[in-house]
């Protein structure tokens, strides 16, 4: 019995392969559960424990098709990944905005101080201030391409659920060839652009200084 | 010989604030003949267009990173003798390494304060 099921199985997946040219996840299912019914109401232990094992499989790829299905860009917790990023930008923006705005209001400051009546030293002091503010300003460099980082994790996520949604019938408009190009980074030096690197990842400007000797 | 404090330099970064702060930080040490450009293609074109006494460039930027604005800068005869300055958040030992082989200036490391762009300019310019 064994033997004629595994040729019928056999039969079907060519047939499969030679009309469709693939053989997706909602077939496997299919031909699964039709295995189950072959076994039909046999008693026989190994009969009970087959038919048991196969419906498993069965519903375990309905259940993994479905929390796949789930994670769509258009679904719940699919829409958190989309939510997450808009939120990220919306971060970067203000932070942008809020830099510069601080920017400004320094030089203002320096150029009301340039054209006061007060001693050079009060000056000098504070623009000494004012370059302080400057640097600290920095910082939002730096959080805006950690920033940028996660960003674009998200979306190599989000294109790498939409690529498994379509594999297990979702929406199939995926295009692979889009999505490849989606992820590809092509400036010849790309190898070398995985910054910021965390600061106990990487030599300090100390280190670096002393390569130029 | 003393460093003409009015020479052009030209900042390379796609962060409009780190222009700023650069630009800023330029101005306070004196120098007040700065010109922005925000890839390394923008870079390039003005670098063949006027000649500038100090370059100070981001590596990530897109289309053209700061790293292939070096490279081309140094393969021009035009632009060749211009001191390059990378100012990066990428601060691997291979980075550096490929920067100094492609013949930076000098690194710096971001974050980074004035005391250091003033250290690094001495070191690249002269005194001041």
């Amino acid at each position: 019995m064994i033997g004629n099921m595994v040729n019928k199985v056999t039969e079907r997946l060519i047939g499969l392969k030679d009309s469709k040219g693939s053989i997706e996840i909602e077939d496997l299912k299919d031909i699964l559960e039709d295995v189950a019914k072959m076994f039909g109401n046999g008693t026989s232990p190994l009969d009970i424990f087959l038919r048991d094992e196969i419906i498993k499989i069965s519903n375990y790829i309905e259940t993994t098709k479905n929390e796949i299905i789930a994670l769509a860009p258009d679904s719940g917790s699919g829409k958190d990944i989309g939510v997450a990023s808009v939120q990220l930008d919306a971060v970067l923006k203000s932070t942008e905005e809020a830099a510069n705005n601080i920017m400004d209001a320094t030089e203002e400051i320096q150029n009301l101080v340039a054209a006061s009546s007060m001693s050079i030293e009060d000056k000098n002091k504070i623009n000494d201030i004012s370059m302080k503010i400057y640097e600290a300003c920095s910082f939002q460099d730096l959080t805006g391409q950690r920033i940028t980082k996660v960003m674009k994790a998200l979306e190599f996520t989000e294109n790498r659920i939409n690529r498994l949604t379509a594999l297990f019938g979702g929406d199939g408009s995926v295009n692979l060839e889009e999505f490849a190009k989606l992820n590809k980074d092509n400036r010849p030096d790309a190898h070398l652009l995985n910054g910021p690197q965390l600061p106990s990842a990487a030599p300090s400007q100390s280190d670096i200084d002393a390569m130029f000797g | 010989m003393s460093v003409d404090k009015n020479m052009p330099i030209l900042i390379v970064d796609d962060y409009k604030t780190m222009l700023k702060i650069i630009n800023n930080l330029l101005k306070q040490l004196g120098f007040e003949n700065v010109e922005e450009a925000t890839d390394g293609t923008m870079a390039f074109d003005k670098l063949r267009e006027k000649q500038y006494g100090l370059v100070i460039s981001d590596w990530n930027m897109e289309p053209m990173s700061g790293f292939e604005l070096l490279k081309k800068v140094r393969a021009d005869e035009r632009t060749k003798a211009i001191p390059f300055i990378m100012i990066t958040a990428e601060s691997k030992t291979e980075n550096v390494v490929a920067a100094k082989e492609a013949g930076v200036s000098n690194y710096i490391v971001k974050p980074f304060n004035a005391e250091t762009l003033k250290t690094k300019l001495v070191s690249v310019l002269g005194q001041f």
